[in-house]
Order: structure tokens, then sequence, then C-alpha cells
């Protein structure tokens, strides 16, 4: 417990470092925008400044906009967050069974034909995928609704579905843990030590085959996270999904430096958090010290 | 006995039809969808049609036309005209209350202050708009009692009463402040205040739906739609799917290639309707070489409108030849379209000198190059404006001319073309409304940042006759002019005129007595009901 | 039982003998003859679009032949202005080929050298590099593109430049932990021990070694990536601009008439998009396994 704990210090006090380098690099880069007025003379100060509204939470309103960041952006981020959490469910739920499969069965049966169909759905570049969807469920029927404000909650809660299916399935994410599992599952199980216990008949999956797939695969779920943010702008744009992608490109359209180095922000504190987390779990399912 | 009975029960049966035709009458939401979401909800600053169209629902003006080309009533009750035609005064309707702020119960009451606040910011040349040519006409204005205005104007107008259409803004909202520019921190950006029949309720964020209820109060009867909600659309194609399978029930602008889906289901109806505008490619006269009035023929023979205009739109439209929309009284019937002759505009470009090519077969004249930066606004895209470009980009090339197309967003577009003038050709659309007044488009005073006259077009003799029309009394004379005002602007090309489009909404057939006005759609909303 | 002639299990320290390969499968082979056919084809294309020849003129338009269905004249049919569809798509290479390359070589350059110095050299050095690769890598890849837009209103080659230093952090990673599999390994002692006193003799040999299996496979992937970036940018409008043609914008421009039954507008250039990055990927997968490494994209 101690162990995790002092892990937990070291990533945050890390994290925390980070931030502050991030907003510095995004402090200098606002620094260079042409036509921003520069509300201080000294970078420095600037620098400050942003660090003091960065540690509070409160970004204020947008000069190029005249938005109210905080307003804008929060409930955004929550609505991001949702797409980016429920296609990290579905790829993973679709992807373990695709990989443990071809793990085992490698060439023969129905696994490679499903891993080869699993590899060409994720390689579909998402905007078609995305559009593709929109297109079969709007013309042949309306049960699943494209979101919009005023659907009652019932049928919001359907319109969810969408984006989070194309996210999940579409920007290699599922291709991508297909393989890491197929690779690990059967390098894990071609150690003599599973084929020993395979030859004193013990159930493998269990001990070590899973713990060898976790180990990667929840590296490899966290480390998907920027990946899933920059697919989450094109799906959001497809979609109309007001979330924090959406608000990145039309405040980008806009010009609108400030609220991107706000998004920039909060996606650095989201990739990085997963990062955390992921250390976190690692560190309860590896038994020895790190 | 019988016959008392008889006629209760008839007497029964007529209060419960009436009643029944009365709820069948009330009621219901009017969910109508927009490809795009508006720029800004209020009057004066708003010029995109999409914010117009709001803006008729939501604000109220001193009077209006109604179906029939009459002036009624709307704020104001009654008016007297002058003898001498130069002084208006309006008798204000009382017990009008401005819808009520979020928080307040009541509203508070419109009174004189209102009108004269609105006319003063809108004519503060601080004011970032460009509809005050329109209203040059008025001198001064003055507050008699609280229900009281009187206009002075410079010199009799005709028509004149249909002028104050402008709408009203509330002046209590609007305390401390002179004129707008659009960048305020005020409240009525946010949440607009009118008192038209229907009232802002909520929207969420700037590309959000807009609901809108019905002004249980309002003074010319309540209108029968209990709400309406505008639903913006990123996506053009989405929105006659949506009408299909029911998630909006209108369509204000369908896409010519979806009229004839829509024309053959029988729950919808499909409504023609002319919006009095037309569209054109602008030139930058400050440029040189486009200052040469043989060039801008030659562009405008080298394009084949008629192919674009039944290729791209269906040919739901018409070719026209000046800036008038065809049907209406200031069309010169007598000046026609320019037809489709290559050969005619590479003679004019021989004869204007640039007869030397360069390597990539663009023609020249010494080192002016006939090579031109078109600009575009991309929030405005769609299919058919993408088409119409690259089209017109490949009948210049078999010319030797050359466009560089530059996309950009719509307010780096706007600065560009409208302030900083840093162009040489658009392409865009002009709304009219019935006056037909196009001094601020080619007359020379018109001429500077954020003014209509982008191009800088000068021509006295047009300048004279603008100047005349606006102030002659006689409907024949001023047609006499318009007609020659239109051959001197054909002649002259400041634009090359393209055409002007049926547009058709779509709507379920639920809805009743939908009678949409040319420019501002809702004019006549509060007779729409729905079944 | 595959076999392998380096396993990275046993750790003799006699052995330095460095990975070179493992019998390849008939899933790799699969893959990386499909890879080739896809880099070939992308060779092909572009080398015709910039001589500008073979083909029809991609910006050709008439008017009369719009959305007409692929034929043997026009092998892919024509779109919503009568243009060529397959010539589009051969002209649409260039958008991101060189631009490919340019973020390829950064990666690959600045990913090797971070990497060998914060291998080679003390924790700290190697702490503060990471660090500063570390800043780089939290910020999602997109957005960061989206910023610069904004600031710089860039052309490709500068977006794709910027791609590329956002995959310097991955490489510099993966390079610095071969450069601590060979630390391991005493291999920089035994270099110093055979008298390769120069320091940049065991640079040479340190980047050599570390280097091979990570140029191909990042030059596989880094195109892939490109591909998809430039065609999402494309897509969204902030990219290749009409009339010049970009996968990315012809995917765009056709879904306008999907609904239509026009479906070869929209569908040929994502079919191709999917085709090319997919055997980009899998002749990188494919190289991968051969050579018994794990690279994270």
């Amino acid at each position: 417990m101690l162990r995790i704990l002092r892990l937990l210090v070291r990533e945050v006090f890390y994290t925390v470092l980070l931030i502050l380098g991030v907003t510095a690099l995004l402090s200098l880069l606002f620094r260079l925008m042409p036509g921003t007025i520069s509300f201080e003379k000294n970078w420095l100060n600037e620098y400050l400044k942003l660090l003091q509204r960065v540690f509070t939470f409160n970004f204020g309103v947008s000069p190029v906009s005249g938005l109210n960041i905080n307003q804008v952006v929060f409930p955004a981020f929550k609505n991001t967050f949702i797409l980016t959490f429920g296609a990290i469910l579905i790829s993973v739920t679709i992807s373990v069974p695709i990989g443990i499969f071809s793990a085992y069965r490698s060439f023969r049966g129905i696994s490679w034909p499903l891993t080869m169909f699993s590899y060409i759905v994720s390689s579909i570049p998402v905007f078609f995928l995305g559009y593709l969807v929109i297109y079969l469920f709007t013309r042949y029927s309306n049960f699943i609704p494209i979101y919009s404000a005023t659907l009652e909650n019932k049928r919001q809660l359907l319109a969810y579905i969408l984006p989070i299916l194309v996210l999940g399935l579409g920007n290699d994410s599922v291709s991508e843990f297909v393989r890491i599992i197929s690779d690990e599952l059967s390098r894990v199980m071609s150690t003599d030590y599973v084929v020993a216990s395979k030859a004193r008949g013990e159930s493998v999956i269990r001990s070590s085959v899973m713990e060898g797939i976790l180990i990667p695969l929840v590296t490899i779920i966290f480390s998907r996270i920027p990946f899933l943010i920059g697919g989450a702008i094109i799906v959001e744009y497809v979609f109309n999904w007001p979330g924090m992608g959406r608000l990145a490109f039309q405040s980008a359209l806009n010009r609108d430096l400030p609220v991107l180095v706000v998004i920039a922000f909060l996606s650095v504190l989201f990739v990085r958090g997963g990062m955390i987390i992921k250390d976190i779990i690692l560190g309860f399912i590896i038994p020895q010290e790190m | 006995m019988k016959k008392r009975f008889l006629m209760l029960f008839l007497l029964i049966t007529f209060l419960m039809v009436s009643v029944g035709l009365y709820s069948q009458q009330n009621g219901g939401t009017l969910i109508y969808g927009e490809y795009g979401s508006p720029i800004r909800l209020v009057p004066i600053l708003a010029n995109d049609s999409i914010s117009i169209r709001l803006i008729e629902l939501i604000y109220g003006s001193l009077v209006y036309y109604d179906q029939d080309g009459n002036v009624k009533g709307d704020l104001a009750e009654k008016w007297d005209v002058s003898k001498n035609m130069k002084t208006i005064t309006f008798y204000l309707r009382k017990g009008v209350r401005w819808h009520s702020l979020p928080g307040e119960k009541e509203g508070r009451p419109f009174t004189a202050d209102d009108v004269i606040k609105t006319f003063n910011i809108m004519m503060n040349p601080n004011t970032l708009t460009s509809i005050q040519s329109r209203y040059n006409f008025i001198n001064s204005v003055e507050k008699i009692d609280d229900y009281k205005v009187q206009f002075k104007l410079r010199k009799p107008i005709l028509n004149v009463l249909g002028r104050f259409s402008f709408k009203i803004l509330p002046s209590f909202m609007l305390k401390g402040y002179d004129y707008l520019r659009g960048n305020e921190n005020l409240l009525i950006y946010k949440h607009p205040i009118g008192t038209g029949p229907y009232i802002f309720v909520s929207q969420e964020g700037p590309n959000a739906e807009i609901i809108l209820k019905a002004n249980e109060n309002y003074h010319l009867g309540r209108p029968h739609i209990d709400k309406i909600i505008m639903k913006p659309f990123a996506d053009q194609n989405i929105i006659t799917q949506t009408l299909l399978y029911g998630g909006i029930n209108m369509e204000i602008r369908v896409p010519s290639r979806d009229i004839a889906e829509i024309q053959g289901d029988m729950r919808f109806e499909l409504a023609p309707y002319s919006t009095l505008s037309f569209s054109f490619f602008g030139y930058n006269l400050r440029n040189p070489v486009l200052a040469i009035r043989d060039v801008r023929l030659a562009i405008s023979y080298a394009i084949n409108r008629k192919e674009m205009l039944n290729s791209f739109f269906e040919g739901k439209g018409q070719l026209i030849s000046g800036p008038f929309p065809p049907g209406s009284w200031a069309y010169n019937l007598d000046v026609k379209p320019l037809p489709y002759s290559p050969e005619e505009a590479n003679r004019l470009l021989d004869i204007a000198g640039f007869t030397e090519r360069t390597r990539d077969g663009i023609r020249k004249r010494g080192s002016y190059k006939l090579e031109f930066d078109m600009l575009v606004p991309i929030s405005k895209e769609n299919e058919t404006t993408k088409r119409v470009i690259l089209a017109f980009q490949n009948y210049l090339r078999a010319v030797g001319i050359k466009i560089n197309i530059k996309w950009l967003e719509w307010k780096a577009w706007t600065q560009n073309v409208f302030v900083d003038h840093k162009f040489d050709i658009i392409y865009a659309d002009w709304l009219f409304d019935d006056s037909f007044d196009i001094s601020s488009l080619f007359h020379s005073k018109e001429i500077g940042p954020g003014k209509n006259n982008f191009g800088a077009y000068r021509n006295p003799e047009v300048d004279a006759l603008l100047d005349e029309a606006q102030t002659t009394l006689d409907m024949e004379k001023r047609r006499t002019i318009y007609k020659r005002l239109h051959k001197i602007l054909a002649y002259d090309v400041p634009y090359t005129y393209l055409w002007t489009l049926t547009n058709y909404a779509a709507y379920n057939r639920k809805i009743r007595h939908v009678i949409i006005h040319p420019t501002r759609f809702f004019t006549y909303i509060k007779d729409w009901y729905i079944q | 039982m595959k076999r392998f002639y380096f396993e990275k299990e046993k750790l003799s320290s006699e052995e330095f003998y460095v990975p070179l390969h493992k019998r390849a499968s008939v899933r790799d082979v699969v893959s990386i003859g499909f890879g080739l056919f896809v880099v070939t084809y992308l060779v092909i294309f572009f080398l015709i679009s910039i001589t500008n020849s073979f083909i029809k003129d991609p910006m050709k338009v008439d008017i009369q032949h719009m959305f007409m269905p692929p034929s043997i004249e026009h092998i892919f049919g024509t779109d919503f202005l009568g243009r060529d569809i397959f010539s589009r798509i051969v002209k649409g290479t260039e958008a991101f080929f060189l631009p490919g390359i340019l973020s390829i070589a950064i990666s690959t350059t600045f990913g090797l050298l971070f990497g060998v110095i914060s291998g080679y050299y003390s924790k700290t050095i190697s702490s503060i590099i990471f660090y500063f690769l570390n800043i780089i890598d939290s910020i999602p890849r997109f957005i960061l593109i989206l910023i610069v837009i904004v600031i710089f209103n860039p052309s490709i080659y500068l977006i794709m430049l910027f791609v590329g230093v956002t995959s310097i952090p991955k490489v510099s990673s993966y390079i610095k932990s071969k450069v601590d599999t060979l630390k391991k390994q005493r291999f920089i002692e035994a270099c110093r021990a055979l008298g390769l006193s120069e320091r940049s003799i065991i640079f040479k040999h340190i980047i050599w070694i570390s280097s091979r299996s990570v140029l191909i496979i990042r030059a596989t992937l880094g195109m892939g990536e490109t591909i998809l970036i430039e065609t999402s940018l494309s897509y969204l409008g902030i990219g290749v601009q009409e009339p010049i043609p970009s996968w990315g914008n012809m995917v765009a421009m056709g879904k306008d008439f999907f609904f239509q039954g026009k479906i070869w507008l929209s569908t040929i250039p994502a079919l191709v998009i999917l085709i090319t990055i997919m055997g980009l990927y899998l002749l990188g997968d494919g190289l991968n396994s051969i050579f018994n490494e794990r690279v994270s994209r």
C-alpha cells in the first residue's frame, strides 16, 4: 500500500512539473501568434498569469470570441470524456476475444478472417466510417437518433451509441489492441513456464496468461488516449457531438487561440491522469518491486 | 320537448366543434432546420438570412406589409403624414409589453423611448451596419410624448410608410450605449428581448438549437403554434433526411437535388418562394487590370451561366442581366443576359492588349498578368458554391485567365472584402427588400470600410440617377429611372450578373395556412397552425 | 515452434549477437507482400503525378459528363464537375508523399539523436531530455496541429514537420531502451576494450545497431500516419484545398452526393485510403514481427 502511495506521489509531482512545462510552451506559442493583444510586456508575467489561471481553473473570457471559457469548455470536456471512455470499452470488448482467438488458433479457423475484418474496419478512415454510419442509420430508420439537444432523455441516451461505436471501432484502436493481445499471448504461451503448466494440466488462462496480457493491454489502453482525443475531433465533427473536439475545431476556424490553449491543457490533464491511473493499476498487478 | 332537446344537442355539438377547432388550431411545435447557425440575433447588426428569420419572430416594427402589399400597423396604431409629406407622426400602440427578462415576471412597457433609442443607434456612424443608407432620407426624430413620435424627412419619399419596417430594440437593455459594434458585453446579444409573436427561451451554446415560445400577450393576436425550435445543421444533406423521418417538420431551403425526393412524398408540401436576391461575381475595380471594362466583359462572356444553372441548380432559377430579380418592377426586360461565347471573350482580351502568354498559358500584357485572387467564405460553403467556383475557374482557364481560390472563414472574409478591400473577385448574393434600393451597392459615396460598394465602382451618371430615384414620388418616373440604371449597370459590368434562384421550402402537411414572406420568411407566422 | 536467432530473454554475456531475423510465418509474408504492393503503387502514382504523364488531366472540368459511374474510359468514374476520379487519386499522392518523407526524416533523425544521447549519458541528462519530450508527448497530436494552424497558417509541409516533431518522443524512448539493452550487455565496454576509443566510433556503432530495424518500420508507420493526418485535415477543410486533389477533400466533397446514390465519389477515395494505410501498417507489422521487436506506434 505504501508502495502505491509513494508511486502516486511521484507521479503527481512529475505531472505538476509537466504542467508547468506545458503551460510555458503554450504561453510561448500564444505570444508567437501575430495580432494577439499581449496583456503583459514581459513573457514571464504572462506565463505567471496563465499559471495562475491554470491552477485556479478559472479561465475567464476569450478576447477573440467573447465566450466564457469555463462555461463552454467544461461541459464539452465532460462529453468528450464520456465518448472516449465508451470508445475504450467498446474497443477492449471487441478486441480481447478476437485477440485471444487469434493467438490460440493462429492461422486456422474462424479467427483469421475475423482478425482481418477487425483490421479492415479499424483502418477505415474515421470520417468516412462516421458518415457511412450516419447515412445507414438516417436513411433506413430513425430508431437511433443523431445527437440534438431537444431529444427526450431516453432517446438522447440512444444518441450516444453511434459516435461511441464509431470512435471505438475506427481509429485503428481495435487492430492495435488485437495485435498486441495476440502477440503477447502467443509469446507468453510459448514460454517454458506456461508450457510446463499446460503439461501439468493446470488451467493456463487464469494465472500467468492473464497477467501476461494484462500488463501490455493496460499500458496500451492508456497510451491510446491521446489518439482517441484526436480521433474524437473528427467523430464529433461528423456527428455534431458537443464535445471538446468539435469545440477545438470551431475554435481553430475562428482563430480563437485562448480556447484552444485551454482545451490543450485539459487534454494534457486527461492524458497524464490516465498515465497515473495506469501506473497505479500496474502497481497493483505487478507483484514485484518496480 | 323533442325540439328543445334537438336544439340543446345542436348547441352542445356546435360548442364542442368550435372548442375542438380552436384547440386544434392552438398548439403544436414547429421545428425547422437551417443549414448553419445564426451569427447575431440583434437587429441592425444582423445581416445573414438565418438571423434575419429569427429576428422576424422575436422583434416587432412600427409597421409591416401584409400579404396583399398593404401597410399595416404593428407597434404603431395609426399615423399622420403631413401635407408636404415631410413629417410623419406615429401614434404608438398602448399596452404593448416587451418580453420579460429571465427572472422577471412581467415585461416592461413599450414606449416612444424605444423608438428614439433604436433610431439613434441605427444612424450613429459608429454602429457597424450597412443599412444606414436606407434611412438617410430621415432628418430627425422627436418624442412628442410617451406614445407619440414624429419623424422629419429631408424630402418627400415615395411609399415612405413601408420604409418604417425596421425592428425596434428595447432601450432599457441598451442604457449608456449610443452605438453598437457587436463586441459589447450586452445581455441582449445572448438573450434577445423583443415585442414580436415569439419569445426567446434558450440557446445552450453558439451552435445549439434555439427555442422560442408563443407570446401569449402578442398585441396582434396570440400565434397558434405554441413553440418554435430552430435546429442548426452542420451538414446540409442531413436536413432533408431529418425532415423525411420526422426529426424536423420544416426545411427552410431545400437543396435542388433533394426536390425530386420530397415532391414524390405525399406527407410534405413543397413551397416555392423567391427571395428577391441574386447571385453575382463581384470585381474590385481598384485592381488596374480589372478596371478595364473589356476584361470584365470578357470574363462575363467566358462563362457558361446556363450550363451552371442547369447542372448545379437543376435549372430552378433564371439568368439575369442586371442587379434586379427578373420578376420585379425594376427589371428591364429589354436588356438581355449575355450569351456564352469564349470566342468573344478571347477577342475582347486581345483588344485589351493581353496577347502575350506566360509559360502556363496565362495572358499578360507587359508585367500585368490576368491572374486574380478569388476569396470565398468557408462557413458558407456548400457543394453548389464550390461547384460554381470551380467551374468558373475552369471556364476562365480556357481563355487564359488564372484564378487563385482563397478559402477564408467568415469573419476574415468579411474583413478582407468589406474593410481591407484585399481581393480581386468574389462570389456572393445580395438580398433585397421591396424597394430595390441599390444605391448602397453602386453609389460612389458608399465606397469605404464597412460599406456595400466594396468594388469602388464610380459612375457620376449612376450617382445622379440613384439620387433622383430616391427622391422622386412618381412611380412611373422611378420605373423609368431604374430601367435606365439597369442598362448602364449591365454595360459597365461592375458585377457579372449570374442568376436568381427559386427557393423551395418543404414542410409537413400538418402545418397549415403557411404563407412565406419572400425575404423575411416568417412575417405571417401568427396565422400558421398545426393540425 | 518458432526458431529465434536471438532470444531476448536470455542475455548471455558472450553473445553480442545483434538480432537479425526470425523465420517468417505465412502471416508475415502475406503482410509484407501486401505492404510492398501498396508501397509500389504509391511510388508509381507519385512519379506519374509529378511528371504529369500517362493520366488524364485531373483538373479538367467537363460539366456535360458529370457523375459518370466507373467505366472503361474513366476507370473510377467522374465527379461532380466531370473530372476523372482516377487521375485525381493519382494526383492526390502529391499531397502527402514529400511531406510524409519530411516527417519521417525529422522523427528518425531527432529521435535517434535524443535516444542515443539519453541512453549513452547519465541519468540526469536523460531525465531532462525526456522531460521535454514528455511535454510534447502529452498534448494530443491533433490538438497541437490545430494550434499550429491557428498561429502559423502553415503549408502542409510545415504541418508535417510538426507531426514529425510529435513523433520524436516515441522514437527516442524506443532507441533509448535499445541502447540500454546494449549497455546491459556491456557492449560499450567491449567496444572500448577493443580499442575503439573515439566516442564517435562508439556512437556510430550504437546508432547503426539500434537504428537498423527502426528506420524501415518508422518509415512505414510514419507514412501511414502522414496519410491519415493529411486526409483528415483535408476532409475537415483545413488541409489541401480544392481544386487541388487530396484523397481527404475528395471524400468530403463526395459525401454530399451519397444520398442520391452516387456513392463512388466518396467511397473510392475512402477505399484507397483504407487499402494504403492498411498496407503500410501491415508492412510495418510484418517487418516488426520478423525483427521481433515490440514497437508501439
